[in-house]
């Protein structure tokens, strides 16, 4: 059990009601580990941002169970799911949304503001996160100023801002070049291997997946089983 | 959230991220939502100045009806605000001070009796017209006191030696510098005609206005008797003072208990009563409300509309602070302080046109007034009306699906 972050068990969910209905995850089972760098993969349409959502508790399933450090989710009311989400995970996603009128720091500072943190130890903290990520140099940039990847990588301080034992991307390489790419995976592999973070990361992109611990592949809405993921890896 | 944010600083953070006060207002609790209001506000230059104007000429013309109005209220009630008098006597079925009836002096004697009254003074108020030296006619109001009187007199007398004096020369009026060139007499000793009576100015007042563009001429009873042809014992009002110790409204009951004919009121209802004639029965009061009403209306569209296609600019962001797991209270914050501080900078810039216009305006006859407890109030209201015009781009922000913008 232990060194388990987040596990999701049987889990189903379908969009809509009645004949529109469509089913998009069908009893998928997954950990996610702490040190782990998790791919989710699949064809377009099999689920896997469906499945992110749902393991970072911002889309409750139709069925199935989702536990956050052995805490079930199921019981939890909306803005306790947000205070759940705020203090265990962090969000990177291909389109980044950061504020167009604050700066790179101020962009983290939101999220240290979520996160109660406020004032000058605040701007130093996001200061240190935009180290983290080789922007140290763009604290006081806009995001108008700055590449895609250099946004995206304002976009994963932010989502380390309140320091979340979970980070979850969704295509977070997408719109990368291949160095700013590397950059950036070299950066989420930095933060499993050696922060003991869970990361999971839902991607196409076949350059990511020399880097990763585990891949799960989805098909349909189902996971691929064992022996079919070895053919492919 | 602050629960939430408090169990976060102690599970993982380093020592030294309490929040800093140092940095002063952006660092209190909610500073930052309060940054980014204000960056949201600014960022759009056009959208910004749109919201400035809207919300300050919104403030502009409420100020200006307004102050107008309240000007409209000092002048229509300005001869019974300043008489002194604890009460006054009227003719039964007077409706504003400027439209007097006359009544026998023995209304007075029959006051005097009355146990409480310790004063009793005869005024005679009248319409007149008065013929300027070039045979111009104007119409006055005629106010007629005795040169001992206690209550009822002219105030702010800045040329000729005291009212008493100006009033005691055989045919003297006094007129106020706002009306000097209207009533053709800018100099002392100057001579006019009143019904056809010749009056000579011994007296200057300033800034006794009248509403009804009938300049107040103040005389002695005994001119203003012989100007008007009324009777030599006929008056309009008796103003009363109440002796030490006895309440305005018991001795107002006794008068009216013994003085038969009459309407006995207060001077506080008597100028309620004059304000409320000129304004209602007269339309000039809806028309400035209304008009004002109108403005603050115009003010809130505008800043209702940019404020929401500014928060529906936001709404990707907005949405990322909810995935993050931010409340929708965190982006009401963000919303209505986006909203106030546009009100804030469109008032700002209002009341200071207003207060320019008023100061410009200082030696008008009817310019507008702005007392500060007016422009804070204005500023109230607006600020009121910028939270009301966030109502939809709450409502926006309540229906954010952070999942859906992920897509
Ligand atoms: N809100 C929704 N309503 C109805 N159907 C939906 C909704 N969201 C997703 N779906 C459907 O669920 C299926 C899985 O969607 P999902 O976004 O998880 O796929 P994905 O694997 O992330 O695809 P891609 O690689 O293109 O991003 C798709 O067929 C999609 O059309
Ligand atoms: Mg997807």
């Amino acid at each position: 059990m232990s060194g388990v972050l987040v596990s999701a068990t049987g889990i189903t969910h379908t969009f809509g009601k009645g004949p529109a209905a469509f089913t998009a995850l069908h009893d998928v089972a997954l950990t996610v580990r702490a040190g782990e760098l998790l791919l989710l993969m699949g064809p377009s349409g099999s689920g896997k941002t469906t499945l992110l959502h749902v393991l970072g508790c911002l889309l409750r399933p139709t069925q199935g169970q989702v536990q956050v450090l052995g805490q079930d989710t199921a019981g939890l009311r909306d803005a306790a799911l947000g205070r759940l989400r705020l203090k265990h995970f962090g969000f990177v996603f291909q389109a980044h949304n950061l504020f167009p009128m604050l700066t790179a720091a101020e962009n983290v500072m939101v999220a240290l503001d979520l996160a109660g943190q406020r004032g000058a130890a605040a701007r130093r903290r996001a200061e240190d996160l935009l180290g983290v990520v080789g922007l140290s140099t763009h604290c006081n940039a806009y995001p108008a100023t700055l590449s895609g990847g250099q946004r995206q990588r304002v976009a994963i301080a932010r989502a380390l801002a309140a320091d979340p034992v979970v980070l979850m991307a969704d295509e977070p390489t997408a719109a990368l070049d291949s160095d700013n790419g590397h950059r950036v995976m070299d950066l989420f592999r930095a933060l499993a291997a050696d922060q003991r973070r869970g990361v999971v990361i839902v991607t196409h992109d076949p350059r990511i997946v020399p880097l990763a611990g585990r891949i799960v592949r989805l098909d349909d809405g189902r996971v691929v089983p064992e022996p079919a993921r070895m053919e492919t890896a | 959230m602050a629960r939430n944010g408090d169990e976060q600083t102690q599970r993982s953070k380093p020592p030294g991220v309490a929040p800093d006060r140092r940095r002063g207002l952006l660092a209190v609790s909610g500073g930052f939502t309060l940054l980014i209001a204000w960056r949201n506000l600014v960022h759009d230059r056009m959208r910004l100045a749109v919201t400035v104007v809207g919300i300050a000429f919104s403030t502009i013309l409420m100020g200006m009806q307004l102050g107008l109005l309240l000007n409209f209220l000092h002048s229509t009630s300005t001869v019974v605000d300043h008489a002194g008098a604890d009460l006054w006597i009227a003719a039964h079925g007077v409706r504003t001070v400027d439209l007097a009836i006359p009544m026998g002096e023995r209304r007075r004697f029959q006051a005097l009796a009355v146990p409480g009254v310790a004063l009793a003074e005869p005024q005679l108020l009248q319409f007149a017209m008065w013929k300027r030296p070039d045979g111009i006619r104007e119409s006055v109001i005629l106010i007629g006191v005795d040169k001992d009187a206690a209550m009822g007199g002219p105030w702010d007398l800045t040329e000729g030696s005291g009212w008493r004096e100006a009033v005691s020369i055989p045919d003297g009026v006094i007129i106020d510098r706002l009306y000097a060139d209207k009533l053709g007499i800018t100099v002392l000793g100057g001579t006019a005609e009143i019904n056809g009576h010749r009056v000579r100015v011994t007296g200057f007042t300033q800034g006794i206005q009248t509403f009804t563009q009938s300049p107040y001429v103040f005389t002695s009873l005994r001119t203003a008797r012989a100007i008007t042809q009324l009777a030599a014992t006929d008056l309009t009002y008796v103003l009363i003072r109440v002796a030490p110790g006895y309440q305005p409204a018991q001795v107002a009951a006794e008068l009216a208990r013994h003085v038969p004919d009459v309407d006995v009121i207060t001077s506080g209802d008597f100028a309620r009563r004059s304000n409320d004639y000129w304004l209602f029965s007269t339309g000039a009061g809806i028309s400035i409300i209304s008009s004002s009403v109108l403005a603050l209306l115009v003010g809130l569209a505008i800043s209702a509309q940019t404020l929401y296609a500014s928060t529906v600019d936001r709404l990707p962001e907005y949405a990322t602070i909810r995935a993050m797991g931010g409340s929708r209270g965190y982006l009401y914050r963000i919303v209505i302080k986006q909203a106030l501080l546009g009100g804030l900078v469109g008032y700002a810039c209002g009341i200071s046109v207003v207060l320019a216009l008023v100061h410009l305006g200082g030696g008008a006859t009817a310019g507008p007034e702005m007392p500060p407890w007016l422009a804070a109030g204005i500023g109230v209201v607006s600020l009121a009306m910028c939270v009301l015009a966030s109502l939809a781009s709450l409502k926006k922000v309540t229906s954010i699906d952070p999942v859906a913008v992920f897509r």
